[in-house]
Formats: structure tokens, sequence, C-alpha cells
């Protein structure tokens, strides 16, 4: 398939768009709400159902995160094939962070594809009524399925924060020499956040949650007592 | 330890087809020789290291002294001006002399750098002043701006960047960093930059800015330390918002 040279620009900037807004968003919310595991099955599955309940859910589903991915995919992939890695040969840093991004992309792509039709599209998950923490919890106690998303939380962590790299050079927006390496290093660090936060909610789903900047549990909900009757009218001010 | 013989293994073809072969060649030392100094040594007497007669190595330089980039092939695996590289300051043991890889070669160490050539007239690197009548002195520039542009200017399209460029490869149609750092150098001169859109639009293309992977050999390789991503990034300003302005604008 051949574009004219302004469809392909227009098409490798919404790539770049694409990875940060709305996949890179989707991915920091989902990171979150699985995290939601962390305070126990009944919290995520409630998180889930608030998700689901979202107005328009299934148009944002479709247009909002599934076609994009499926764009960034497709296009991602043609990228790929343009590039000969040589990172063996040239060893700098950056280089090594150009060959990761592929790798990631490509096993993202097969993870992608499990974990969403595992997850979302596959029959059973469609009728609705599945208690997604437990399902989850069976999945992960296999040690290889565990390892399995586990690289796919670095996988994920890292290509968003190294894209953001790639994104803030390639619309002009990091361009003197030190502008870019803090925005690689920006990139790391939410390539760090993101692994460990995500890694984190892996373990929940087995029971095995680092618990840190919570409440504590031994912490009581404070019973309220009954709020004071309003004084009546012209009482003392 | 000094050296006493300067032992040098060479990739060598006979032409653009033929098939790449070896050749080992040991050479008396002297002081104060670069690798062009031991290629006119194989060229005086022509015999390998094996005592096989052989044809002259064939090579290319010009300035001899960093500045116009003929010379340039691996060295030790890596992509450098051989003229610069002085034989103390090479490791000890055997010196590998190849041609460079992202160019066809035409014979020996000698490459066609002209796809150089080609993408620097495909993105306009140049400014047009030529006409019927005398236009008159151009605008003056900053100096910290001359400064910059200076920088840009010392390109001369010796191809290490090609070299360690992984976009730049049989697979994929990108320019190449050279090239497209020239946009930001023509970009930039007050004259030049009456034409700065017909620049930006030869590299909005396919094999244009886009296609650059940020993997930043570019500036790693120079020997002339090109601020190249610096120029990737400004040119990335420069081509959105361009692109923002077609989409607004028709």
């Amino acid at each position: 398939m051949t574009v004219s040279d302004r469809t392909y620009f227009t098409l490798r900037r919404l790539h770049s768009l694409s990875g940060v807004v709305p996949v890179g968003v989707f991915l920091l919310e989902h990171f979150f709400t699985n995290s939601f595991a962390v305070q126990g099955p009944d919290a995520f599955n409630r998180a889930a159902e608030h998700l689901a309940e979202i107005p328009y859910v299934v148009l944002i589903e479709v247009f909002g995160i599934g076609l994009p991915i499926l764009f960034h995919m497709v296009l991602g992939l043609v990228i790929v094939t343009t590039g000969q890695a040589n990172a063996a040969k040239y060893r700098y840093q950056n280089n090594w962070m150009y060959l990761l991004q592929r790798v990631s992309g490509l096993f993202l792509v097969a993870y992608i594809l499990y974990h969403v039709w595992t997850t979302r599209l596959s029959p059973e998950v469609m009728r609705g009524e599945t208690d997604l923490f437990g399902m989850m919890s069976d999945d992960l106690r296999s040690p290889g399925l565990f390892a399995f998303y586990v690289l796919g939380v670095i996988a994920a962590s890292y290509h968003f924060g190294n894209g953001l790299f790639g994104f803030a050079i390639h619309w002009g927006l990091a361009t003197g020499r030190r502008a870019q390496r803090n925005v690689a290093r920006l990139g790391l660090a939410v390539f760090l956040v993101l692994s460990l936060v995500g890694i984190n909610s892996l373990l929940a789903f087995v029971h095995r949650p680092v618990r840190l900047f919570e409440r504590a549990p031994e912490t009581k909900v404070v019973e309220h007592p009954p709020l004071p009757a309003p004084a009546p009218p012209g009482g003392t001010r | 330890m000094p050296r006493t013989a300067i032992e040098l293994r060479i990739k060598r073809q006979d032409g653009p087809s033929g098939p790449p072969r070896w050749e080992e060649f040991s050479i008396p030392w002297r002081a104060g020789m670069n690798v062009i100094s031991c290629l006119m040594e194989i060229r005086k007497r022509p015999v390998t290291k094996q005592g096989a007669k052989t044809s002259p190595v064939m090579w290319e330089a010009s300035c001899l002294e960093e500045v116009c980039g003929a010379c340039t092939m691996l060295v030790n695996g890596t992509p450098r001006q051989s003229c610069a590289a002085l034989v103390d300051g090479l490791p000890e043991g055997v010196i590998t002399l190849e041609p460079l890889t992202r160019f066809t070669v035409v014979r020996d160490l000698i490459v066609d750098r002209s796809p150089m050539f080609e993408a620097l007239k495909r993105v306009r690197a140049w400014i047009p002043i030529d006409g019927t009548y005398d236009l008159g002195p151009g605008p003056r520039i900053a100096e910290t701006e001359r400064e910059l542009s200076y920088a840009f200017s010392r390109c001369m399209t010796c191809g290490c960047c090609m070299e360690a460029c992984p976009q730049y490869n049989g697979r994929s149609e990108f320019l190449g960093p050279a090239p497209i750092a020239q946009v930001r150098l023509f970009n930039a001169h007050p004259t030049g930059a009456m034409n700065a859109h017909e620049r930006l639009e030869a590299i909005m293309g396919r094999g244009g800015l886009v296609d650059c992977g940020n993997a930043q050999n570019c500036v790693e390789v120079c020997p002339k330390e090109i601020p190249l991503t610096e120029a990737f990034g400004e040119l990335g300003r420069q081509t959105t918002v361009l692109w923002l302005k077609n989409l607004l604008r028709r």
C-alpha cells in the first residue's frame, strides 16, 4: 500500500500522538483501576463496575481505546520493518532505548491481543457477570502466565515512558540536547513508577500486594454520631 | 611496548558487484603514521603479509586534515576519517580497515557517497540568490545564531552518521541525518528562510524527518560534533507548525 507524502506525514504524526492520547492516557487509567485490586476483590470489582457504568462506554471503548491501539499497532509493525537495529555495534544508551522500544512494541502486540481476548472479548466475559478479580486470580496463579503478565506490564510501561521521549522530539517540544536528555529521564521515571504500580496490582490478584501509602488496616472507620438537630430559628448566633 | 611493524587487515573488493575478500599486510612502523600513510606504504609495495603479490589497495582522500570527508571508512569497525586516525592512537594489534557498509562499494575502500548529494538536492540545501541583478548585501545575522549555524555548516557529508543510523538502510527510504540537518542550517539563514517551507515540505514526505527513530547514534559518531539531534527537534517543531498551518488553511 502506498500513500502520498502528505498522508504519510499525517499518519506518522497520528501514530506518535495516539501513543500518548488516547492510548497512553488509557494505560494510566488502566493501571490506576487495576490498583484497586490492592484493596481487595470487592474494591476491584466495584471499580470495574463503575467503569462499565460510564455513559457511551462501548463507543469510548471502540473509538477511544480499541481502534487507536489497533492503528498504533499496525503502523508500528510497519515502522519496525524499516529499522536495522545495531546496538551490539554502537553501544550508546539511546541506541539501546531505540531497540527496546521496538522489542517492547512487538511483545505488546502479542500480549495485548491475548489480554484483550481473555479479559474483554471472550464470550464468557461478553455475557457479563464474570467475577473479574476471581478470573485474574485464577490465571495469575499459573507461574508462566504470571511471568507473561509481568513482562506485559514492564513492556507497556517502558514503551509508554520511552515513547514520551520520541514524542517530545518528533513534535518539536524538546529541541535542545539538555531538554531531550531530561525528557528521556522523565520517560525512564514514568517507566519505573508504572512498572512498580503494575506489578503490585498483579501481586494483589494473587493476594500478595505490597501495601504502601495506605491507611493502616487497623484504622477504624469512625462512627459519626448523628448530627444534632438544627438550632431552632432565632437561636443564639 | 611501541610497535615495530604495523599489521593491517583490509576488506577488499574489485568492483561494485565483486565479492569481498580479506587481505593482510605488514608494514614497517614510522613515527607519526596515520591510516592513509599506511595505505601509501602498501601502494609502494603491494605484497601481502603472506608474501603474495597483489594489486595496490584503493582508497579516496583529499584534504588530509579531516574537513573533506572523502577518506571515511571503518577503522577497527568505527566509521571515521582515516587521515585523522593516527596509528599510535589506535589500540595495539591488527588494524582492520573496511569500506562503509551503507554505501555501494566502488572499489576496495572507496564507496559511492552520491546518495547523500542526491538527498541534499532533494531537501534543497542551498539558498537561491541567482538573478539578473545584484540583490545587494544580505541581512545581518545575530552572533548566537551565527555560532549555531557554523556548527551545522561544518558538515562534510562524510557519511559517518549515515553509517551508524539504524534507520538508514536498504529497507528504508530515510534520507539520513546529514542531509536533513542541513535544512536546519539553511532555514535559519535570514535569506534562506524565505524558502523554508520548500525545504520542510521536502522532509515531510516518505524518507523524511518522521523516519528518524531517535536512536541518536548520529550525534555520537559525528566527527565534527554537529548537534544533529537538536536539528531534528527544531525541525520537528518547524514541520509541526507547517503541518498545522496546512491543515487549517486549505
